[in-house]
């Protein structure tokens, strides 16, 4: 049986099936070493599970499409950190239901310009957070953030990355990562008042 | 020294470990003695202590072990498109059925012990959360042996 299948296989597409199984192997093992982070980011990036699915499946698909370009000396989560992030933009410039949020645009927020939301740096309530308010409020809060600044944050504060490896996956010097960092913080504490007046006054209406 | 305040965001990069040098030894001389700069740097290191402790989702597993499964599926799509010949050979078909089978059954046994429906549409297209609560209708199990 086995025999007979041999003599019916042509080598040479032998040979590329082989091939093909052993870039999917490779490409799973891989995956399954760094896919967490990875669809935490996307989850992170996108706001919510269903958005990140079709991100991360997305991102999947194009990233083991240039698997060549892979560069095996290079962290494989950092690649594909960066394709996430390019499929995530060019979605956003696609979609032209969703106006990209910009530092002159008014911040989702508070509907106040982001000029206004940076000026004022005073008090702490994110003690004020238990667990639970913590998940919601830090969702809503990284929503708010202009794209660019969500993922500077994200990548840095949530997966763990130097400015260096942050740097070469959004494509931009040290110093821009260094203020859309530095930004992102401010907005997101400016945020976590916001929501954690909202919250504790709807809490005492009730 | 100089009692003017340093560039905010070095603070950030002082948080980050990412400031070396002279410029560090600069901003911790003024913080010790500028209060306004040190309470800003808690309250960075507040946010990012949030962050930090955010807590993080996992990439569902059962669509990673599917995922040679699904590339396959997306290349023959791409082939059956422009490289119709492909097809004409006899024996691809029941190969890649038997393929297709073998890899189901060993799949399923792998995860029987899982609550997760196998799912085999997996193309760029028709998947969905299969395990999202928010779309729990989504997660139809279709069977690829024709
Ligand atoms: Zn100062």
């Amino acid at each position: 049986m086995i025999e007979r299948k041999e003599e019916l296989l042509d080598p040479k597409r032998f040979q590329d099936i082989s091939e093909e199984s052993f870039r999917q192997a490779e490409f799973v093992v891989l995956l399954k070493k760094n896919g967490d982070k990875v669809y935490n980011f996307a989850w992170r990036l996108a706001g919510n599970e269903q958005d990140a699915w079709d991100l991360f499946q997305e991102t999947l698909m194009k990233a083991y499409s240039h698997f060549e370009s892979y560069d095996k000396s290079r962290p494989f989560d950092s690649w594909l950190f960066k394709i996430l992030q390019n499929v995530y933009l060019d979605e956003r410039r696609r979609d032209s239901r969703r106006t990209v949020a910009s530092l002159d645009a008014p911040s989702p927020i508070s509907g106040k310009p982001w000029e206004e939301i940076l000026a004022g740096t005073d008090l702490n309530p994110l003690d004020r957070f238990t667990k639970e308010e913590n998940v919601d409020m830090v969702q809503k809060a990284l929503a708010g953030l202009p794209p660019l600044y969500r993922s500077a944050v994200i990548l840095c504060d949530m997966e763990g990355l130097s400015y260096d490896a942050i740097a070469e996956v959004m494509d931009c010097p040290l110093g821009t990562v260094r203020s859309r960092v530095h930004q992102a913080r401010l907005l997101l504490k400016k945020a976590f008042e916001d929501l954690s007046d909202t919250f504790h006054s709807g809490k005492q209406l009730q | 020294m100089t009692t003017e305040h340093e560039e905010a965001s070095l603070l950030s990069a002082l948080l980050d470990g990412e400031l070396e040098g002279p410029e560090r030894v600069r901003l911790q001389k003024h913080l010790s003695f500028c209060s306004t700069c040190a309470i800003e740097l808690e309250s960075l290191r507040k946010v990012k202590m949030v962050l930090a402790k955010a807590p993080k989702k996992s990439m569902p597993m059962e669509w990673i072990q599917a995922f040679p499964q699904a590339l396959t599926a997306e290349r023959n799509s791409q082939k059956n498109s422009s490289r119709a010949s492909v097809f004409s050979q006899n024996w691809l078909i029941p190969a890649l059925v038997a393929a297709a089978v073998s890899f189901a059954v060993s799949f399923w046994i792998f995860q029987s012990q899982s609550s997760f429906p196998l799912r085999h549409s997996l193309s760029l297209n028709s998947v969905s959360t299969p395990v999202s609560p928010l779309n729990p209708s989504s997660s139809q199990t279709q069977d690829n042996t024709p």
